[in-house]
C-alpha cells in the first residue's frame, strides 16, 4: 500500500500549493473583480482539488470544492458578482478545505464535521441570494440554512457523492476522460498549467514557479560536499602556482572555475524568493482590517528579493506580527483618518531589497505612529526608569522600551495584538540570525527596518589575532575598526565605576580586553604605541574588543562547533581557513553577556553620548595626520582626502613635466608634497618600493599627494596659530597633544603646482635619473 | 562456540588501551588541533578532517593522566557519537586483535575512580592489559563536567 501512501503525500503537497495561490487570487480578485482570467484559475485550482479529492473518497473535500466550484462557476459566467459577502464566504470555504486537509495530514483520513452550512452559504449566492452582512463566524445562520431544500448537495450530507463528481468531470472536460486512477498526475498537470498561465498573465507570479522539489537533506549534503570542494581546491591552487606544468596549471585552472560555478549555483539552491513568505499577507491584512473595521491596503514592493531559506522560515512570524500591528495598531480607524485630513484607506508597505550583502525589509504604515509620550509614560509606571532619565532620553531611546518584554501602549487587550508580547520577540528572533530592527515613527506614520543577512552559511567576517589564534568576526556585528593611540594614563583608557572606556569622536565607548575574556596570554599592551579596538554591537550595547592584531576580512563557511562546546557562549561555530585551519567565529553577544559588561553599565546609568557641550568644542575639523621627509606632523584637513592609496614605486611613469600613476581609468598626477613645503629634499629621497599617496579629486581628476607616512585622524583644535612670516604651503599651526602641527594650505600648494607646470619650470627633481 | 570481537588498539601514557573497530571511523596523525579557549578541559581543540569540524578530546586529561604537551603530531581516533565526529588524541596506535570474549574481565577495583567509568573491561594479555574503552562514557562525560 506504500503505493497510495505516495500518493496521498502528493496529494498534500499539491493541495497545500493550491491553497497558497488560491489565498493570493482571491484578495487579488476582490480589487479586480472584473479579472475573468483570475477567477478561471481560482475554478481550476477548485474544480482540481474537487477531482483529485474523488480519487482518494474525501467526500467532505468533494462536497464543499464542488460548491465553491459551482458558486465561482456563476462568477465566470458574469452571472453572480463577486461582492465582498461572496468573496468572505469563498475564503471561508478556503479555510474549510484547509482545515479538512490538514486533518487528513496528521490522520490521513478525513476528519469528521459539518460543512451543511457552508455548503448551503455557497449554494444561496449561487442562486443569487444574499447572506446575512458579517457572515465571518461559525455561527449558523438558521434561515439560509432551511432555503436550498432541494438541492441534492446541500441536503443529502451522508449522499454518496461519486456520480455527480463523475458527471460533473464528463461535463467539465468532455475532451479529457481521465479515469479517477490518474487524478493525481492530472493534478500536477493542471496545477503547471495554472502555473504556466499565471506567470504569463501577471509578471510579478514569476516566483510561483517551483518546478522540482528536492530533499532540503539532501541539498545540505551537496552543499557540504561543495565547502570541501572548495578547500580541495584552495590547495590545489597553491600547488598549481609552485609547479611550472603548464597542463596541470591549465587543469586546475578548469577545476576552480568550476568549483566557483558550483559554490555559486549551490548557493542559490538555497535562496528562496521573499515572496513565499510574503504571499500570506494580503489576506492577513484583509482579515485582520475587517476584524477591527479598518480599511487597509497593502503595497508589496521587491517581492522576488532572495535570502537563505533557513532565515525566510525565521523571520516568518516577526514580520507577520509587525504587519498585524500595523494594521491593528497603526492604522487609524476610517473616521478619524478622514478627520485627520488623511486618506480613509490605509496603506501598509512592504518592501525589500539587497543592501550591502544584507537584506533589508522596511515595513511601513501611513498611519498614527508611535505615541512616544504614552510611551514615556508607560515606562515611568513599570518603573523603567526614572523621571530625570526620562526627560533626558532621545526619541530614539525611548523608541527602544516597545522592544522590552512585556511592554505594551495599548490600552484594551484585544485579540489580535496588545497583550505586549511581540516586539521583543521580534527583535529577539532577528538579532538571532544576526540581524537589527529599528524603528522611525511620527504622526504620519510608522517604518520599521529590518536588516539581515543574506544567509547564515556564507557571511563575511574580520579576522583578528589574539595571542597565536586567530578568531572571526562576523561582520554584522562590525561597528569600525579603531586604532588607539595610549597617549596619557593607563593605555589611554579612561575608567567608568570599573569597566575600561575610551573615546570615539564624541561617544564613550566601553571595552573589552580579549585576552582576558577568553583567559588566554596575548601580546603585551603596555609595550604598544597603539591598541586595536574593534567597535561591535550585539545584545543592544555598542562596546570595543581590543585584539592583538586585525587580519583580514574574508567570507566563511559557517560550520556548527559540536556539541561539546555548545555551552561555550561566546562562539557562534567555526571555519575552514584557505590553510585549512579551523577559526573560531565569535557569538559578540555571547562575549558581551558573559563579560558582565551589560549590568555594570546598567547599575550605574551609562550614558554613551559625552555631554553636548564639551563634544563640540572638541569637535573642530579632522585633519589626516601624516609625515614628510624631514618634517613630522603635518594634517591635511579631511576634506582634501578622497582616498588613501599605497603604490609600489615602479609604477610611477613619466607624462611631460608630471609624474602619473595610473589609476583606476584615469590617470592622476603626483605632487611631492615636500618640494612645496620649506624644508623640501629632493624627491629621490622617496626612493622605497612603495610610496603612501593621499587621493584628492580636483577638478574631477585625480590628484595623488605624496607623503613619507600617514598615521592617524585627528581632530583639530579651532585655534590656528597663523605663522609669522607666511610659509608657503602652510596655512598655520595647531597644538595638538602638547606638540605643534602644521596645517597644509591644500589651495595654495595646487595653485603652485599648476602654475610651475604651467611654465614648465619643474620645481622639483625627476624621478627617472 | 567462540565469540570473538575486533578492537582498535593503542596508547596513552604507558597503558594499552582498545576500541571496538566497528566504532572506530578512521586513524589519522598529524592533524592540527585548533584550541578553544574556554572549552571543559577535556576538549584539546577542533580538527579539520576534509571539512568536517571535528571535536578532539585530550585523553591524557580524559583519563585523569599526567599531561604532557600535545604536537601537532599526536594520532587522532575519530569516532562517531550520535551523529557527531569525534577525535580521541592519544600517544601511538597499535595493532588490531581479535580477541575472543572468553578472555573479557572486568575492569580492575584498583582503578582510579574517574578512569574507571570508561572502562568496559580488560583482556589480560600475555604481556600487558588492555583495557577497553566506553566511546559513549568518553563523550558524555564531557558534556557533564562541563555544566
Amino acid at each position: 500500500m506504500a503505493n497510495s501512501d505516495q500518493f496521498l503525500e502528493e496529494f498534500l503537497l499539491e493541495a497545500e500549493e493550491i491553497f497558497d495561490q488560491l489565498d493570493q487570487s482571491f484578495v487579488q480578485l476582490e480589487k479586480t473583480p472584473e479579472d475573468k482570467k483570475l477567477v478561471g484559475n481560482i475554478f481550476r485550482a477548485m474544480h482540481t482539488l474537487k477531482g483529485s479529492s474523488g480519487f482518494f473518497a474525501f467526500k467532505r473535500i468533494e462536497k464543499v470544492a464542488h460548491a465553491g466550484e459551482s458558486l465561482l462557476g456563476k462568477i465566470r459566467e458574469g452571472t453572480r458578482v463577486l461582492d465582498e459577502s461572496a468573496t468572505n464566504v469563498l475564503l471561508q470555504t478556503m479555510d474549510r478545505l484547509r482545515e479538512i486537509v490538514k486533518g487528513i495530514e496528521t490522520t490521513s483520513a478525513e476528519p469528521q464535521g459539518d460543512d451543511s452550512q457552508l455548503v448551503a452559504d455557497l449554494k444561496t449566492l449561487m442562486d443569487g441570494g444574499s447572506l446575512a452582512p458579517r457572515q465571518n463566524s461559525a455561527a449558523p445562520a438558521p434561515e439560509n440554512a432551511l432555503e436550498p431544500a432541494a438541492e441534492p448537495v446541500a441536503s443529502e450530507a451522508q449522499a454518496e457523492p461519486t456520480p455527480i463528481e463523475v458527471a460533473h468531470k464528463l461535463e467539465q472536460e468532455p475532451a479529457n476522460p481521465t479515469p479517477v486512477a490518474d487524478a493525481v498526475e492530472l493534478l500536477q498537470v493542471q496545477l503547471q498549467g495554472i502555473q504556466v498561465q499565471a506567470q504569463a498573465e501577471a509578471p510579478k507570479s514569476s516566483e510561483l514557479a517551483q518546478p522540482l522539489k528536492v530533499n532540503v537533506e539532501l541539498l545540505d549534503r551537496l552543499m557540504n560536499m561543495v565547502s570541501e570542494l572548495v578547500l580541495a581546491r584552495n590547495r590545489l591552487l597553491s600547488f598549481a602556482t609552485n609547479s611550472g606544468d603548464a597542463n596541470f596549471t591549465s587543469t586546475v585552472r578548469t577545476i576552480d572555475m568550476v568549483t566557483l560555478g558550483l559554490q555559486t549555483s549551490m548557493m542559490e539552491t538555497r535562496m528562496q524568493p521573499i515572496s513565499n513568505v510574503w504571499s500570506k499577507f494580503p489576506r492577513l491584512v484583509r482579515d485582520t482590517a475587517q476584524m477591527c473595521s479598518k480599511k487597509v491596503e497593502l503595497v508589496q514592493l521587491g517581492a522576488e528579493t532572495e535570502l537563505d531559506r533557513t532565515l525566510l522560515e525565521s523571520i516568518r512570524d516577526p514580520l507577520m506580527h509587525i504587519v498585524r500591528n500595523s494594521v491593528d495598531h497603526g492604522i487609524e480607524s476610517p473616521e478619524l483618518r478622514a478627520a485627520k485630513g488623511k486618506k480613509e484607506t490605509g496603506t501598509i508597505t512592504l518592501s525589500s531589497m539587497h543592501e550591502n550583502g544584507m537584506v533589508v525589509i522596511t515595513i511601513s504604515d501611513d498611519g498614527a505612529g508611535i505615541n512616544l509620550p504614552l510611551v514615556a509614560q508607560k515606562a515611568l509606571q513599570k518603573g523603567l526608569a526614572t523621571p530625570e532619565r526620562v526627560a533626558k532620553m532621545s526619541e530614539r531611546e525611548l523608541m527602544d522600551f516597545i522592544f522590552l518584554p512585556g511592554f505594551s501602549t495599548k490600552e484594551v487587550v484585544s485579540n489580535l495584538s496588545g497583550r505586549g508580547v511581540g516586539m521583543d520577540v521580534v527583535r529577539t528572533n532577528v538579532q538571532q540570525i544576526g540581524g537589527n530592527v529599528d524603528v522611525i515613527s511620527s504622526d504620519q506614520g510608522t517604518k520599521l527596518r529590518i536588516r539581515i543577512p543574506l544567509t547564515l552559511a556564507i557571511m563575511p567576517a574580520v579576522f583578528v589575532r589574539c595571542g597565536n589564534q586567530r578568531f572571526a568576526i562576523p561582520q554584522n556585528n562590525l561597528f569600525e575598526m579603531v586604532r588607539h593611540k595610549k597617549g596619557s594614563g593607563s593605555l589611554g583608557l579612561e575608567d567608568f565605576y570599573g569597566v575600561p572606556v575610551f573615546r570615539l569622536r564624541n561617544k564613550l565607548i566601553p571595552v573589552l580586553f580579549l585576552n582576558k575574556e577568553l583567559q588566554i596570554h596575548g601580546d603585551d599592551f603596555e609595550s604598544k604605541e597603539a591598541l586595536s579596538i574593534v567597535v561591535v554591537q550585539a545584545a543592544g550595547i555598542c562596546f570595543g574588543l581590543i585584539v592583538d592584531e586585525v587580519l583580514f576580512m574574508q567570507e566563511v563557511v559557517v560550520k556548527s562547533v559540536g556539541p561539546l562546546l555548545k555551552g561555550v557562549t561566546v562562539y557562534s561555530g567555526a571555519t575552514i581557513l584557505g590553510d585549512g585551519h579551523v577559526a573560531l567565529i565569535f557569538d559578540i553577544g555571547g562575549i558581551a553577556i558573559r563579560s558582565g559588561l551589560i549590568s555594570k553599565l546598567l547599575e550605574n546609568d551609562f550614558q554613551e553620548n559625552i555631554d553636548d557641550g564639551k563634544s563640540a568644542q572638541e569637535e573642530g575639523q579632522s585633519a589626516l595626520l601624516f609625515d614628510l621627509i624631514n618634517q613630522d606632523r603635518i594634517a591635511l584637513p579631511l576634506d582634501y582626502v578622497d582616498r588613501l592609496e599605497n603604490f609600489p614605486a615602479h609604477r610611477i611613469e613619466r607624462r611631460g613635466p608630471h609624474d602619473v600613476i595610473v589609476y583606476g581609468d584615469k590617470i592622476m598626477r603626483l605632487i611631492w608634497l615636500s618640494d612645496y613645503i620649506e624644508g623640501k629634499t629632493p624627491s629621490s629621497d622617496y626612493r622605497v618600493e612603495n610610496i603612501s599617496v593621499v587621493v584628492h579629486y580636483h577638478k574631477g581628476q585625480p590628484l595623488g599627494f605624496v607623503v613619507k607616512q600617514v598615521h592617524d585622524i585627528v581632530s583639530l583644535p579651532n585655534e590656528i596659530i597663523m605663522l609669522s612670516p607666511p610659509q608657503p604651503g602652510v596655512m598655520g599651526s595647531a597644538i595638538l597633544d602638547d606638540s605643534v602641527v602644521s596645517i597644509l594650505n591644500v589651495d595654495d600648494i595646487i595653485r603652485r603646482f599648476e602654475n610651475t607646470h604651467a611654465s614648465e619650470n619643474p620645481a622639483h627633481m625627476s624621478v627617472e635619473g | 562456540m567462540n565469540f570473538s570481537k575486533t578492537y582498535s588498539t593503542f596508547f596513552i601514557d604507558d597503558f594499552y588501551f582498545g576500541i571496538l573497530t566497528t566504532d572506530v571511523t578512521e586513524l589519522t596523525k598529524e592533524n592540527e588541533v585548533t584550541a578553544v579557549p574556554l572549552a571543559p578541559a577535556a576538549v584539546q581543540g577542533l580538527i579539520n578532517l576534509r571539512g568536517r569540524i571535528v571535536t578532539a578530546i585530550n585523553m591524557r586529561h580524559r583519563l585523569g593522566m599526567t599531561q604532557t604537551q600535545y604536537s601537532h603530531k599526536s594520532i587522532t581516533v575519530f569516532l562517531e557519537h550520535k551523529g557527531e565526529l569525534f577525535g580521541l588524541l592519544v600517544d601511538g596506535v597499535s595493532d588490531i586483535l581479535e580477541l575472543q570474549d572468553s578472555s573479557f574481565e572486568a575492569p580492575p577495583s584498583n582503578l582510579p575512580h574517574s578512569a574507571k567509568e570508561m572502562i568496559l573491561g580488560v583482556y589480560k594479555l600475555s604481556d600487558k592489559l588492555l583495557f577497553i574503552l566506553d566511546p559513549n562514557k568518553i563523550i558524555d562525560g564531557i558534556e557533564l563536567t562541563h555544566v
